[in-house]
């Protein structure tokens, strides 16, 4: 552990982590990749003895191909919409051999957790499966080349969104989702908050039945940023209140990790192309949806 | 010691899985194959099957869950009919192609829509191009026995096998089934041992990436288990007739002597040919039977072997194959697969293609006679016959 | 693009099917892969300088022992302290801190209390007095300096640790110069300064005390004896306030009064006292004769707001009941039998700017106002005693006239501090004697003295620093860095290089001073303000941004997307086989010590 008293945290307390590496380089992601930064976080939290899942998704790309892999994990890639079945069958397999302890952690980009793997999702969450279901949300299909999904934040261009005619609908509420089956322990994070990620991956690892982590990873070419701003515009999203970093816990005890530092959701919105057409009514738009979003969160909070 | 019990089509399947000591589950339901999966619920509720059974939202699921379980190391098993089957189609490519020995059972029933829970087997039969190997049943002891043959296969040559039989007319229906012992299961089917499988003490990765510089040689790589499983599947049968005294070839010739013209069938229609031929043969004709009970790997060589004249001139003349299936816009598959089997074996007989039974439309005795009178009066075939159809 | 560093593992090739496993599974990982190929620009470590060295006369690395006493490495904390200022416990004390003025964290709650830290560092050292050890072999050179004041006292220290041996002549008992005779002990309390003297001493700087350099004719014996002589006799006359009867008894300057207290013999004022002026040494006069029991009233010609003396020292004086009469200046001396016991003055009020920038006080028609006093304490600057000044060496200013490294127009006779033109501050005098002692071992040494300041000065013609004169001249690294191949850039850290998403905002831990009833009380020369506690310094430690220099925090080393950044002991190594060229590691460097480069090609 870097216990330096000058280490940088960002509002969570510099974690513990394995020091070790269970991802390599070489692998295929883009520069700057915020998903690639999430699962090696993720796996310094979880530790070597983790299954990985995979789902069709950007992340079954960035392994690399046959013959290789850049996990020092055992890693399955799956069908697209299997995630939710297919750690529920290893997990079962795992726990005949007496590997209990052996952690399963499915890795499901957006498309495969709220378009087409709700469903065995769902139902993995609904028989309590003793596994990890990570979604990293790059907010659009941007393996096949950026196509908007349910997670697609509204007035978002996406290559299926021209700006002609940008998404009308709001960002599908994949937490409250997973919250309202009464899990152990839903959680939302961003690779661009290191140590809140370990420590909810820490915290997940040790925790028994489904759980649920929500990870925003921000996607160079589909946010049409700069690689440098990867990390930032993840921090903003947060920061502006867009993107709430909490926990649930039993369905019912919701906690607020991070504070928003008051960063203007124009000013992260302007940062990246998919956003740049939007008209200040349009920007108005979603700060009323965030202020709705956190006075439902701030009354569940206090409630729980 | 082994039991006689009169029990259904389905919970001799359900039997298999338990002997097997099959160890994960996963299914959902579906007329006519849940007792399948009811009954095992009930043995791994009573501990009688220490399995995880992993009652998942979907067919789909059931064959993620079971591919994953086995790419774990596990023994997997799932059942399902019909649209449930439609609907695993794009893991039944991932289990084979991944070459994950996971061992289903299909019930075979009629496609929707309209809706219709009766026999039928175009479903399977739609899904021989996954790279399954696909056994088809005639009882329910044959049911019982080819769970254990068809794990056994499965992990010999690492693919999956799909045991099928038909709806109702076996699912349902009681008939004496000798239960082995566990012992004797056992000693049959030893415990899996996978040659990779999902371990964090030797960390891989399964099913990256295959670019066009290693996917033909996998597809060859993989069409060579399936020649392999027909060689397998001899040691195996040879095994089973050893321990079991009861044998079941890849194909049964009945009457293989002196026949000329054969009714070639598969499942449960079978028996009901037994008794035609045996109707026919009371008449005088030289009627036989060939028994299809593997459609892959197809048994080209064995049916050629067969039924292929290559001895003794041409006595059999004329195959009239019954088909409970429709692969519309061409007819039926297993014509298909015989007639592209014999093709070039110079004095191969006729195929006379039959359409019987669709939608669970009652085969009798008369209706498989009436197909052997057609093959016996025309000279040739001319496209394919519906029998008892309304005209 | 060059290959660097590691060879990478072969990739696999199958001759033949039959090697193939028979299902799609790894065989290896994906290392073989270079990823440094598609990297159009490329990251380096890079160290800047920090705002607040650039704004230290002395280009004290403030930045490098705040970092290594939040680590709890005091000695070397100290090590890096003393590297270019001798003093931390004194300049905790005395300093005004420009290094705060130039602080970046001023923009996010207010500039780090550099002050109380650095008296913290000083303090915490304080009893172990470690000698400064020589970075340089002896040299066998002999340096004399005149004058144990700051400037002295800096050109000495430094003089030493470059390897020379060097003789302090101090017309006084103590050694300390304006330090101890003009600065009261309850800002700097005589113990701190004594230890300071002792380590001197423990160097081997010889000091002689009581040893006036009376006159040019010694002068001329010391160039004659020492290869080189500095002369910091400071500047102690002070100068008239210019009032009617001035030179009366019952007038004397302020100086006098701290020169005397600091004695130990502190002279009868009586009850009453005025003190005219408005800088540090006024209001320190006027807390010095508080202490002594007196009723004191400040009279200044200006508004608080143009008062030179620290914000800080006024509300102190304040606190301890001196009154302070702004827009008020003396006319006269109201004399009784030959002493002066009273003084009348005239209201001012401000008028056009004068050559200082601050607005000239005029007097105001038929506002005269009386006050009685025992005693009038003038306090409105200093200057220097020109009388050993030798008179072939040109005077200018009223000061020594002085060249490169404060060379007089004599070879090798050098002047610094108050004893020649600039600001007369304490840190500017250390930061003279530096210079002087850098252009005397020049000198020695038969090189470019100006050329050599330049070279060790932040961006040419910032501070100098003693660091980079001792790296050309022997190869001694002193460098910051904790990370090799670090790029070392003659830049100051601005804010806008600063990453603010990783500190709060936060406001300084302040100073506490002693209650006022202590403060005058039974031990009245106490120290007035009291150190940080532990805590608290504990806290102002960690806002310290360091300012272009890597403190290991890990952020580059965490976001890597591509592990190509490796942890060794005491920093980080990109893997530029791996490196794709991102920019998120020095994006998120919170203090600007990353930077991308574009790749070089190759040709």
């Amino acid at each position: 552990m870097n216990t330096d008293p000058l280490v940088c945290g960002q509002g969570t307390e510099p974690q513990q982590y394995e020091q070790r590496e269970l991802m390599t380089s070489g692998h295929l992601a883009c520069p700057g990749c915020g998903a690639a930064m999430a699962m090696r976080l993720a796996l310094k939290a979880m530790g070597p003895d983790t299954v990985v899942v995979i789902p069709a998704s950007c992340w079954a790309i960035i392994p690399g191909p046959f013959p290789y892999s850049n996990l020092k994990t055992p890693l399955m890639h799956t069908a697209f919409e299997t995630t939710g079945a297919a750690i529920s069958g290893v997990r079962a397999a795992l726990d005949l051999q007496g590997k209990e302890s052996t952690q399963v952690m499915g890795w499901a980009g957006d498309g495969g957790t709220f378009d087409i793997g709700l469903q065995s999702l769902s139902a993995a969450a609904e028989r309590n499966e003793n596994v990890l279901y990570v979604c990293y949300d790059n907010e659009a299909y941007m393996n096949t080349g950026i196509q908007r999904s349910g997670a697609t934040p509204q007035y978002a261009w996406t290559t299926t969104t021209p700006t002609d005619h940008p998404k009308d609908e709001a960002k599908k509420n994949i937490d409250r989702i997973m919250a309202a089956h009464c899990i152990p322990y839903v959680a939302t994070t961003t690779s661009g908050h290191p140590h809140d990620l370990m420590a909810k991956f820490a915290k997940a690892r040790d925790i028994r039945g489904f759980r649920f982590i929500h990870v925003l990873c921000s996607c160079t070419a589909g946010w049409k940023i700069d690689s440098a701003l990867s990390v930032e515009v993840m921090r903003l999203a947060v920061d502006c209140g867009l993107f709430p970093l909490y926990e649930v816990e039993d369905g019912i005890h919701y906690t607020i990790n991070v504070q928003p530092k008051g960063a203007s959701l124009k000013d992260y919105l302007m940062r990246q192309g998919r956003f740049r057409h939007m008209s200040d009514e349009h920007v108005a738009s979603l700060q009323r949806q965030i202020e709705r979003e956190w006075t439902w969160l701030e009354k569940q909070t206090r409630d729980s | 010691m082994s039991v006689t019990e009169v029990i259904m089509g389905n919970h001799a399947a359900s039997e298999g899985v338990r002997l097997a000591r099959t160890q994960v589950i996963a299914a959902y339901p579906i007329t006519p194959q849940t007792q399948i999966v009811e009954k095992l619920s009930e043995m791994c509720a009573r501990g009688e099957l220490p399995a995880r059974f992993i009652k998942v939202e979907s067919e789909h699921s059931a064959m993620a869950c079971c591919l994953a379980a086995s790419q774990a190391g596990a023994r997997a098993f799932t059942a399902t009919s019909s649209q449930g089957l439609a609907l695993m189609h794009e893991l039944l490519f991932w289990t084979a192609y991944g070459r994950l020995p996971v061992v289903m059972a299909n019930v075979n029933r009629a496609m929707a829509p309209g809706w219709n829970i009766w026999n039928d087997q175009t479903d399977s039969l739609a899904q021989r191009d996954t790279g399954w190997i696909q056994i088809y049943c005639e009882t329910n002891q044959e049911v019982l026995d080819t769970v254990l043959m068809a794990f056994r296969l499965a992990e010999t040559v690492d693919l999956p096998v799909m045991l099928v039989y038909d709806a109702f007319i076996l699912s349902h229906t009681y008939e004496p089934v000798e239960i082995p012992d566990q012992k004797e299961a056992d000693r049959f089917l030893p415990s899996r041992k996978a040659k990779f499988k999902i371990d964090t003490s030797a960390p891989r990765a399964f099913n990256p990436l295959v670019g066009a510089e290693h996917y033909m040689e996998f597809r060859h790589i993989m069409e060579q288990a399936h020649e392999e499983a027909k060689r397998a599947y001899k040691d195996i049968a040879r095994d089973f007739s050893k321990k079991f005294h009861r044998s079941y070839d890849v194909m049964e010739l009945v009457h293989a002597d002196d026949s000329e013209i054969i009714i070639v069938t598969s499942g449960s229609i079978t028996s009901t040919a037994r008794v035609a031929i045996r109707e026919l043969r009371e008449k005088g004709e030289k009627a036989g039977l060939l028994k299809m009970r593997m459609l892959r790997p197809f048994p080209t060589e064995m049916l050629r072997e067969a039924v292929g004249n290559s001895g003794a001139g041409k006595r059999i003349t004329k195959l009239a194959v019954l088909d409970r299936d429709i692969s519309h816009g061409a007819g039926g598959i297993w014509a298909q697969e015989i007639k592209a089997a014999l093709a070039g074996v110079p004095n191969a007989p006729q195929v006379f293609p039959f359409h019987i039974g669709l939608g669970g439309r009652d085969v009798t005795t008369e209706s498989i006679i009436e197909a052997y009178d057609y093959a016996k009066q025309h000279e040739r075939p001319e496209r394919a016959v519906w029998i008892g159809l309304k005209k | 693009m060059k290959k660097e560093i590691k060879k990478l593992p072969e990739p696999i090739v199958f001759k033949s099917e039959r090697d193939m496993p028979h299902c799609p599974v790894s065989m290896a990982s994906m290392e073989w892969n270079e990823t440094g190929s598609w990297r159009y620009m490329r990251p380096r470590y890079v160290e800047r300088s920090p705002a607040c060295q650039n704004s230290c006369p002395t280009g004290n690395d403030i930045e490098a022992w705040i970092r290594l006493l939040a680590l709890g490495r005091l000695n070397e904390a100290w090590e890096a302290a003393t590297l270019e200022n001798p003093f931390p416990a004194i300049m905790g004390r005395v300093c005004f801190h420009p290094c705060m003025t130039g602080c970046n964290r001023r923009e996010l709650g207010g500039t780090v209390n550099i002050g109380a830290l650095e008296r913290a560092l000083g303090d915490a050292m304080g009893a172990k007095l470690p000698p400064a050890a020589p970075f340089l072999k002896p040299s066998g050179k002999k340096i004399a300096v005149v004058g144990s004041g700051p400037a002295g006292l800096a050109c000495a220290y430094h003089a030493a640790r470059m390897g020379h041996r060097v003789t302090v002549f101090e017309r006084a008992q103590k050694a300390g110069g304006m330090l101890r005779y003009g600065i009261p002990a309850y800002r700097l309390p005589h113990d701190v300064l004594d230890r300071e003297m002792e380590r001197l001493a423990a160097m081997g700087i010889e000091l002689h005390t009581g040893k006036p350099v009376a006159n040019a004719s010694h002068m001329q014996t010391l160039r004659q004896d020492y290869t080189a002589v500095f002369l910091a006799t400071g500047a102690h006359r002070a100068k008239t306030a210019g009032f009617e009867s001035e030179k009366s008894p019952g007038v004397m300057a302020g100086l006098e009064l701290l020169r005397q207290t600091a004695a130990g013999k502190p002279p009868q004022i009586g009850k009453s006292v005025l003190v005219i002026g408005g800088d540090d040494t006024a209001v320190d006069t006027a807390r010095t004769a508080r202490r002594l029991g007196c009723e004191v009233t400040l009279i200044y010609r200006r508004t608080r707001a143009e008062m030179p003396a620290f914000e800080s020292e006024v509300r102190a004086a304040e606190q301890e009941g001196i009154k302070i009469e702004y827009l008020m200046a003396p006319s006269r001396a109201v004399i009784k039998g030959g002493r002066a016991i009273g003084l009348e003055c005239v209201r001012t009020k401000l008028g056009a700017p004068d050559e200082s920038g601050r607005r000239r006080p005029e007097p105001v028609k038929d506002s005269e106002v009386a006050f009685e006093s025992d005693t009038i304490l003038t306090a409105v600057g200093e200057e220097i005693d020109t009388s050993i000044i030798p008179s072939s060496l040109a005077i200018e200013r009223g000061a020594i006239k002085t060249g490169v490294g404060g060379r007089t127009e004599w070879h090798n006779v050098f002047a610094g501090g108050d004893f020649t033109i600039g600001p007369r501050t304490v840190v500017d005098a250390l930061a003279a004697g530096k210079r002087s002692a850098i252009a005397i071992d020049c000198m020695i040494r038969e090189e470019d003295a100006a050329a050599a300041l330049e070279s060790a000065s932040i961006c040419g013609n910032g501070p100098v620093l003693m660091s980079r004169y001792i790296e050309k001249v022997a190869g001694i690294e002193r460098r910051v860095a904790t990370t090799s191949n670090t790029c070392i850039q003659d830049r100051v850290t601005v804010f806008g290089e600063i990453n603010t998403a990783y500190f709060t905002s936060s406001e300084p831990e302040c100073a506490q001073l002693r209650e006022v009833s202590e403060r005058l009380g039974k031990d009245s020369f106490i120290e007035v303000t009291l150190p940080l506690s532990d805590a608290a310094r504990d806290r102002e430690l960690r806002r310290c941004f360091h300012c272009g220099r890597c403190t290991e925090c890990d952020n580059c080393y965490i976001y890597c997307p591509d592990i190509a950044i490796a942890k060794k002991v005491g920093g980080f190594e990109f893997d530029m086989n791996f490196c794709k060229g991102c920019g998120v590691c020095s994006k998120e460097c919170p203090r600007s010590a990353i930077e991308m480069i574009p790749e070089p090609t190759e040709f």
